[in-house]
C-alpha cells in the first residue's frame, strides 16, 4: 500500500475523481449513508481548495483508504453538521487544529475484516497514522473529528492520545461522538 | 466515519436543555478540568449500553463450540453543562455458575484530573484514576438490566 496526500489540484492527474467514486462507493453504496452524490462521485461543500487528502493505493492501483482533511480555520463538516458533539464549546476555530473526516479503510475488492486486535498492524491504522502525519507536516498540532463511538476504541489501541469532548449523540441509530486528538 | 453528511439526531443520549451548570469552562484542548474531590461530588447517569456486534454474533465455523463471556460497552455522564462523559468496556464473565460484569481497560472520558496544586495529573494518570473511580461506582447492575432489556 502506498499512501497519496495533497489538495485535489496537487494530486496525480485522475485521482481527485478516483477517489470521489471510491467514497461514492464506501459511504454511499457500502454503508449506505445518506450523502449528497454526482453521479457516482460523493463529494461535499467542504470538499474545496483548503481540503486536503489522504489516499491509499493498492499496488494493483486500487483505492484501499482515504481521508481528508480540513483547517478549522476555514468551514468545516463538524462545526456546521454536528455541532451537538461538541458538548456546549464553541467550534474550535485555529490554524493549527485540522478536522480529520471521511476517513475510511476499506478494500472493496476483498472486503477483509479487521479485528479489534489485529487493528493495530491493519491499513487502517497506517492510514490513520499516515493523515496524523500530514496533518502535522501543514502544521496541524491537534485533530478533531466526529465519528462512531467504536472507532474510539481503535484509536485508542493504536496508543494515540485522544480524548472525547462530551458524551456521545446518536445518529441514525448509530451513537457517535467528537473526539480531540493530539499530534 | 460517521453516518450522514447531516446530523439527523435521534437523542437518544441527550443531555437535557437547561442542565445546571457544571461550573466548569471546557480548556481549549477540550478537556474539563477537575480535581478528584469535584469529580465525586457529580452525579453521573447511565446513557446506553451495549453488546459489542463482534462478540454477539455467534462463533462461524466452529461446531459446538460457545462464547463463554460477552462484552460490551456503557456511557455515563453527568447531567450538567458542560457534561462530564465517561464510557467504558466490560466483560461479562461467568464464573462458578456466577454472572459478572467486570470492567475492562481504562476509562475513555473528557475528564483531566488536576492534583491538590491543579496541577493535570496527565493523560496516563487520569485514565488510572478513572479506572479506580468507575470501579467504586455502582454501575453493574444497572448495565445489565439495561443489556437485558435492550437485547432480551
Amino acid at each position: 500500500m502506498r499512501v497519496i496526500s495533497g489538495a485535489a489540484a496537487r494530486l496525480p492527474p485522475g485521482l481527485y475523481q478516483r477517489l470521489a467514486h471510491y467514497r461514492y462507493q464506501v459511504f454511499v453504496e457500502h454503508l449506505g449513508w445518506q450523502l449528497p452524490a454526482q453521479g457516482e462521485a460523493e463529494t461535499d461543500p467542504f470538499d474545496g481548495p483548503e481540503a486536503v487528502y489522504v489516499v491509499a493505493e493498492e499496488p494493483n492501483g486500487e483505492l484501499s483508504g482515504c481521508a481528508r482533511l480540513l483547517p478549522t480555520s476555514s468551514p468545516y463538516l463538524l462545526s456546521r453538521n454536528f455541532p451537538e458533539v461538541l458538548n456546549g464549546a464553541p467550534a474550535p476555530c485555529d490554524s493549527t487544529i485540522w478536522e480529520l473526516s471521511r476517513f475510511c479503510a476499506v478494500q472493496l475488492s476483498s472486503r477483509k475484516h479487521t479485528s479489534l486486535s489485529d487493528f493495530p498492524n491493519s491499513s487502517a491504522a497506517m492510514l490513520m497514522r499516515a493523515a496524523m502525519s500530514c496533518a502535522a507536516d501543514y502544521g496541524a498540532r491537534r485533530l478533531v473529528t466526529v465519528t462512531a463511538l467504536a472507532m474510539e476504541r481503535l484509536i485508542r489501541r493504536l496508543g494515540i492520545h485522544s480524548h472525547r469532548m462530551g458524551p456521545p449523540c446518536v445518529v441514525n441509530g448509530e451513537p457517535i461522538y467528537g473526539c480531540w486528538i493530539e499530534l | 466515519m460517521l453516518p450522514t453528511g447531516k446530523s439527523t439526531v435521534a437523542e437518544v443520549i441527550r443531555i437535557p436543555q437547561g442542565a445546571p451548570s457544571l461550573g466548569i469552562v471546557p480548556s481549549g484542548d477540550g478537556y474539563l478540568r477537575l480535581t478528584q474531590v469535584q469529580l465525586r461530588t457529580v452525579p453521573l447517569v447511565h446513557l446506553i449500553s451495549g453488546v459489542d456486534a463482534e462478540a454477539a454474533d455467534p462463533i462461524s465455523g466452529s461446531v459446538g463450540a460457545s462464547k463463554s463471556s460477552i462484552a460490551g460497552y456503557t456511557e455515563w455522564a453527568s447531567l450538567t453543562s458542560p457534561a462530564l462523559s465517561l464510557g467504558w468496556d466490560w466483560l461479562l464473565e461467568g464464573r462458578d455458575s456466577e454472572l459478572r460484569y467486570l470492567r475492562v481497560d481504562e476509562p475513555r472520558s473528557n475528564i483531566m484530573l488536576l492534583d491538590i496544586h491543579h496541577r493535570d495529573l496527565g493523560p496516563m494518570q487520569t485514565s488510572v484514576a478513572l479506572a479506580l473511580f468507575v470501579d467504586e461506582l455502582a454501575w453493574e447492575q444497572t448495565v445489565a438490566e439495561y443489556v437485558r432489556r435492550r437485547y432480551g
